[in-house]
């Protein structure tokens, strides 16, 4: 009867072993976490690693693609390997690496459009402005509800003035404020909105116009004063009164506002930890 | 008089290794068991498992790593489930070969044991939920007590750790105050009530002994708490899989624990009615 038993339990588990130990998403996913560790180590030093241990690495992403081409990080596994490449200089094999995700995987558009962007970038390294270019206005077009297509517009404007064309750069700079501000006027009530915030912030500041940067948040204060883009606004223009126009009066009267007004949103804790700073400083 | 004791389990084991069986039993369901939660994310067992884990800690566990986060925790209901269904059969079973040893001429019949222990199920299985149930409210009462009562403080948390491990020492004292009752129902064949009576008894004249006889050995499993208790930090020094091995180190220092206490304490229990008899 014994023997029976033990005969019984040893096919059970192999048979659990078989079925259940290299299949499925379970392991795929097994996989990924061991590869993404590798990967994460590796960040932590990447001049000290060597090619060895990137390809290691590329190849457990790799395998992951291979043996697990529907599951949704096979993906991330693809980004992972163009991104190890483009780690190492090799910019053509990681650009054909990043394509491949649109290519595999087009449903997934955050990813494409952040692999687009990958793209767009290793032709900025390699200095071929009109394909970066050309990439980045692609995202624009084909995935625009992704949050990287939210930060191309700026994006753009600030390679132009990277590379010296100052011309292209203000153009860039007006078509992105531009954009932005229609992008909040249309969606005022979502998070990207807060976002674009500051993305628009990132423009005024890059071409140091604070006193229209102030203008526009004070407009979206009287225009928004029921959403979260009115807290936001004032603590944003509370931090350019404090740090770059040496305002910290109007700064805390900003700050004081957010706390009285609205007091049940998340910058009205960041805005009275502001006012206990500017109090001690005086 | 506890190497007396040891020496005669020692010996006792060594001619009759068979003693150790119901004790691999329970150690070969647990590991069944642990291997059945281990694949419980994969299939076929996501059939049986995915939803109950889904409702009760979320879907989360279902996927790597974080299976291996609530892993300990199935893993002890799993465990509290080998010993109502099977558990407590073997350590009947194993009093009863200890019984057979001892008498002359007689040798240790395993299937003729089990099916002794297996008559008894109930009778066993109420001593141990007995044990279970003051154990567990020993353990778990001041921490309930505490939290429920008081701040989160230094000095709240420091009289926490050390009610804690006064439970320890407490549910090692139950334990002891209870042990005799397993072969008092199997070799005098007394009722619950009865043997439970014996045993507070037997403890009355051996009570050091029987402390230290049982004490000894758990130490080793409280040494494994305190690894078990790291499991998370381990975890992320190391890999996740490393909580599969911990609970497998820890069906092995349960095997060699309950083989310790149970053998020595139904030795002691043989030991001392064969006294009461002389003395009689």
């Amino acid at each position: 009867m014994f023997r029976k038993i033990s005969v019984i339990c040893a096919v059970l588990l192999a048979s659990a072993a078989i079925s259940g130990c290299d299949s499925g998403t379970y392991s795929a996913e097994k996989r990924f976490w061991h590869a993404s560790k590798d990967l994460n180590k590796l960040l932590q030093a990447p001049d000290k690693a060597s090619p060895v241990e990137y390809q290691k690495i590329i190849d457990k992403f790799r395998e992951i693609t291979i043996r697990y081409p529907t599951w949704p990080n096979s993906a991330q596994a693809q980004f992972n390997i163009g991104q190890l490449y483009a780690i190492q200089g090799s910019v053509a094999k990681a650009r054909d690496e990043f394509l491949v995700i649109l290519k595999e995987h087009p449903e997934n558009t955050d990813l494409c459009s952040r692999a687009l962007y990958m793209v767009a970038i290793t032709y900025e390294a390699a200095d071929d402005a009109p394909k970066a270019i050309e990439n980045l206005n692609r995202i624009m077009s084909d995935y625009p509800d992704t949050g990287t297509a939210l930060q191309v517009p700026v994006h753009i404007a600030e390679y132009y003035k990277l590379k010296g064309k100052n011309d292209e750069a203000s153009a860039a700079y007006v078509t992105a404020i531009d954009k932005y501000k229609k992008y909040i006027s249309d969606n005022s009530k979502t998070y990207g909105a807060l976002v674009t915030i500051d993305l628009i912030v990132t423009c005024y500041a890059d071409q140091a116009k604070w006193a229209e940067a102030l203008e526009y948040l004070d407009s979206l204060v009287a225009a928004h004063g029921d959403t979260l883009l009115a807290p936001k606004a004032l603590f944003v223009a509370g931090a350019i009164y404090e740090q770059k126009t040496n305002q910290p009066e109007k700064a805390a009267l900003n700050y004081r506002l957010i706390t009285e007004k609205y007091p049940n949103t998340p910058f009205a804790k960041l805005a009275e930890k502001q006012l206990e700073a500017i109090n001690k400083s005086k | 008089m506890i190497r007396t004791v040891w020496a005669i389990t020692f010996r006792m084991v060594a001619k009759y290794p068979a003693v150790l069986l119901p004790f691999l039993f329970k150690a070969i369901f647990e590991g069944i068991v642990l291997a059945v939660l281990f694949y419980s994310p994969r299939p076929p067992f996501t059939a049986v498992f995915a939803k109950p884990i889904k409702n009760i800690f979320g879907a989360a566990y279902l996927h790597y790593p974080y299976n291996f986060n609530i892993l300990p925790t199935l893993f002890y209901y799993g465990q509290v489930l080998v010993m109502v269904i099977f558990g407590v059969i073997m350590y009947g079973m194993a009093v009863a070969m200890v019984s057979q040893a001892h008498s002359e001429g007689e040798g240790v019949r395993a299937f003729g044991s089990f099916n002794r222990a297996a008559r008894r199920y109930f009778a066993l299985l109420g001593i141990w939920a007995i044990i279970y149930i003051l154990s567990f409210a020993i353990l778990k009462a001041p921490t309930w007590i505490i939290t429920s009562t008081m701040q989160r403080t230094p000095s709240s948390v420091m009289l926490l750790q050390v009610l804690s491990y006064a439970g320890i020492a407490v549910a090692f004292l139950v334990e002891a105050l209870f042990i005799y009752a397993y072969p008092a129902l199997m070799v005098e064949r007394r009722g619950v009530f009865g043997a439970i009576a014996r045993s507070f008894g037997i403890v009355k004249h051996v009570f050091f002994t029987t402390i230290l006889l049982v004490s000894i050995p758990r130490l080793l499993e409280v040494l494994f708490m305190f690894v078990k208790q790291k499991q998370q930090g381990l975890m992320n020094l190391t890999f996740p899989e490393i909580t599969l091995y911990i609970l497998a180190a820890g069906i092995v220092t349960s095997f060699i624990t309950d083989s310790l206490v149970f053998l020595s304490t139904a030795n002691l229990f043989m030991l001392k009615q064969e006294t009461e008899k002389e003395s009689k």
